[in-house]
């Protein structure tokens, strides 16, 4: 038997054959080529990510009914920090008390929906797995829907839609695992089932509902709303948004491991009955804490992970920095949508309905979904 | 290092009766031992205990005299590298780089990220096996021959002291099958590694394997060096087909084979 040496020279130029490698002249660069390099985004994307999403903040902070010009909005920054009156009042307050702390809350939700979703998609191996088609945005529904009816605080309204949400989780989890296996379209039926299930809950709780005060405020806020936040309110909520999306970051090179098969990622020394629960969790605990404070906000946890994976490709570690960016943006975006196009405030959950579907059905039709 | 399998017993939840049972092995380093049996005799199973991916009914597995069990996942990732299957890899598609890095998690604190360093051994990890230009290639994208390259690549890079590694071989065209058993030669012979594979191919242990265990459907392991478990006697009783074990002269070696003749009535 020849020596592993030689073994070597003749494979070499076997696999070059088969391959586009990098050695290959016909190697195309590709598009997470140009966007990140040794395992590492690019520092011009990044940077690119940051001024996109400082823009789409100031734009969402300037536009509304009540118009804010460049320099009214630094008159009174610069009268906040000096800690004297407000010369224009109106702007001052438009400003504190309704834009600024909403467009805070969007550029939150919308990285903690995102990165929440990108984990969900690695803990289950399954590019469909999010908060809504696991059923976890249901569940925690019932659990703030319940909090609601009998006036709980907002932490009260967030630890109960926590509660809800990881039953619901296990639930989807139980049903879906089967022979020690779970399956991409067992979880995402037991999601469905999970979901109507749920739904179902929350439309017996309406109906218990006093239909002039609580019921209308159920269904609105249920619709998804960022109308009505203030700093003190998210003062309360943000905190479990950053401690889970943070949890998930630190933990985003993992994520890869855990995507591969049990064994594989036992193999590869990880403890999982530790790990798994824990990523499992922190998603769950930025999805409880997003419904509690603006209701049902659909479509981030599927769409900003896909649209990261298109760019950067699948590594865990450049996906979940680029979908926490990209997913803040958006939701800005789509947040000051939703209270300028029409004069009256239009749910978040229909926007991001209308405007994401289509966009990703174009993305699935353009691509054959194999980017996942 | 001894690997030491002692009084194996396996038993699935629920079921009548152990489907592995006198399990006793012992492989040393610089030795490749092969697991061969007819479809389910336990093979995979076998291997999945023995790495402690299952836990044995009762018995054991010992690293150097120390029972696997009472080392952390961690110490386990970093002594043995598990090898599965390579299936194609649908919902994570990594390039072969980031995929081989990802053998680099043991070593690795749990929030860390992979530095060049890693990057580095990756890519000579790659290199080494002569698959340096599959790198930046999309595990997607690949053939069946190329992924097993990456996973064989990615365990390696954990510089793990038993390779083990599940029908690496199959499902692969006759070339790469040859380009993988020559691999796992080389890691044996000059590295001192120890290497356990199953095989659905008898004429792959006799060509690369130094001891064997053969599994049979009435759990009556044998196991042993490769000239004594692999008799025409052994093989045709476990297979029930007739075989023949032959020498084959090629240049200036003499490469065994077995040849099933017909199947036994």
């Amino acid at each position: 038997m020849p020596t592993s040496v030689e073994a070597r020279t003749e494979m070499t130029p076997s696999c070059r054959r088969e391959s586009a490698g990098r050695a290959a002249p016909a190697a195309r660069p590709t598009l997470s080529d140009a966007l990140a390099r040794g395992g590492k985004l690019r520092p011009w994307f990044v940077a690119f990510l940051w001024i996109l999403l400082v823009a789409c903040a100031l734009v969402s902070v300037l536009a509304g009914r009540y118009s804010i010009s460049v320099p009214e909005l630094l008159r009174a920054f610069s009268e906040y920090l000096s800690g004297g009156e407000f010369s224009d009042p109106k702007s001052g307050s438009v400003l504190w008390g309704v834009r600024l702390p909403r467009t805070v809350l969007a550029i939150f939700v919308g990285a903690g929906l995102a990165v929440a979703g990108a984990a969900f998609q690695s803990v289950f191996s399954n590019p469909l797995a999010t908060p809504d088609t696991l059923g976890v945005a249901a569940g925690t529904s019932v659990g703030a829907v319940l909090a609601l009816l009998m006036n709980w605080s907002l932490i009260g309204v967030q630890i109960l839609a926590l509660v809800f949400g990881l039953i619901a989780m296990m639930v989807t989890a139980g049903i879906a695992r089967h022979r020690g296996r779970t399956s991409i379209v067992m979880l995402v039926l037991a999601g469905v089932i999970v979901s109507a299930i749920a739904n179902a809950v929350i439309s017996l709780l309406k109906l218990t509902a006093d239909p002039t005060s609580k019921l209308p405020e159920i269904t609105y806020w249920l619709m998804g709303s960022m109308a009505g936040v203030s700093f003190g309110s998210i003062a309360l909520g943000l905190p479990l948004i950053v401690a889970g999306s943070l949890a998930i970051y630190v933990l985003r090179w993992r994520l890869n491991v855990l995507a591969l098969s049990e064994d594989e990622s036992r193999a590869a020394g990880l403890n999982l009955r530790v790990l798994r629960p824990a990523v499992i969790v922190a998603a769950t605990l930025v999805t409880a804490s997003v419904v509690s404070m603006c209701g049902q906000v659909g479509w981030i946890g599927l769409l900003v992970p896909h649209c990261a994976r298109m760019l950067v490709g699948n590594n865990n570690r450049l996906v979940i920095p680029v979908s926490l960016l990209l997913g803040a943006s958006m939701m800005v975006v789509i947040d000051t949508l939703a209270r300028t196009i029409t004069a009256s405030e239009v749910p978040i959950s229909v926007l991001t309905a209308l405007l994401g579907a289509p966009f990703f059905i174009v993305l699935l039709r353009r691509t054959g979904g194999n980017w996942a | 290092m001894t690997f030491a399998v002692i009084n194996g017993v396996f038993q699935y939840p629920g079921a009548k009766a152990p489907i592995l049972e006198r399990i006793n092995l012992e492989v040393d380093d610089g030795e490749l031992l092969a697991i061969l049996g007819p479809n389910g005799a336990g093979k995979t199973t076998l291997m999945r205990a023995m790495v402690g991916l299952l836990q044995w009914s009762s018995g054991c597995t010992e690293v150097d005299a120390v029972d696997l069990r009472s080392m952390t996942q961690k110490e386990r990732g970093m002594t043995i590298a598990y090898v599965p299957q390579a299936r194609s890899a649908i919902t994570l598609s990594l390039t072969a780089l980031d995929m081989v890095t990802l053998g680099r998690a043991p070593h690795l604190g749990l929030v860390a990220q992979p530095g060049p360093r890693e990057r580095d051994m990756a890519w000579e990890a790659l290199d080494g096996i002569g698959a340096g230009s599959l790198a930046d290639m999309r595990c997607g994208a690949m053939s069946g021959g190329q992924f097993q390259m990456v996973l064989i690549a990615r365990a390696l890079v954990a510089q793990p002291r038993i390779l083990v590694l599940d029908e690496p071989e199959t499902g692969l065209d006759f070339h790469n099958q040859l380009v993988v058993l020559k691999l796992l030669h080389g890691l044996v012979k000059e590295q001192n590694l120890t290497v356990i594979m199953n095989t659905h191919y008898p004429a792959h242990a006799l060509r690369v394997a130094d001891k064997v265990i053969l599994l049979d459907s009435e759990h009556r392991p044998v196991a042993g060096s490769v000239d004594d478990v692999m008799t025409e006697e052994n093989l045709a009783e476990v297979f029930n087909v007739d075989v023949r074990v032959s020498q084959v002269d090629y240049e200036d070696t003499r490469i065994p084979t077995v040849t099933a003749m017909d199947i036994r009535t």
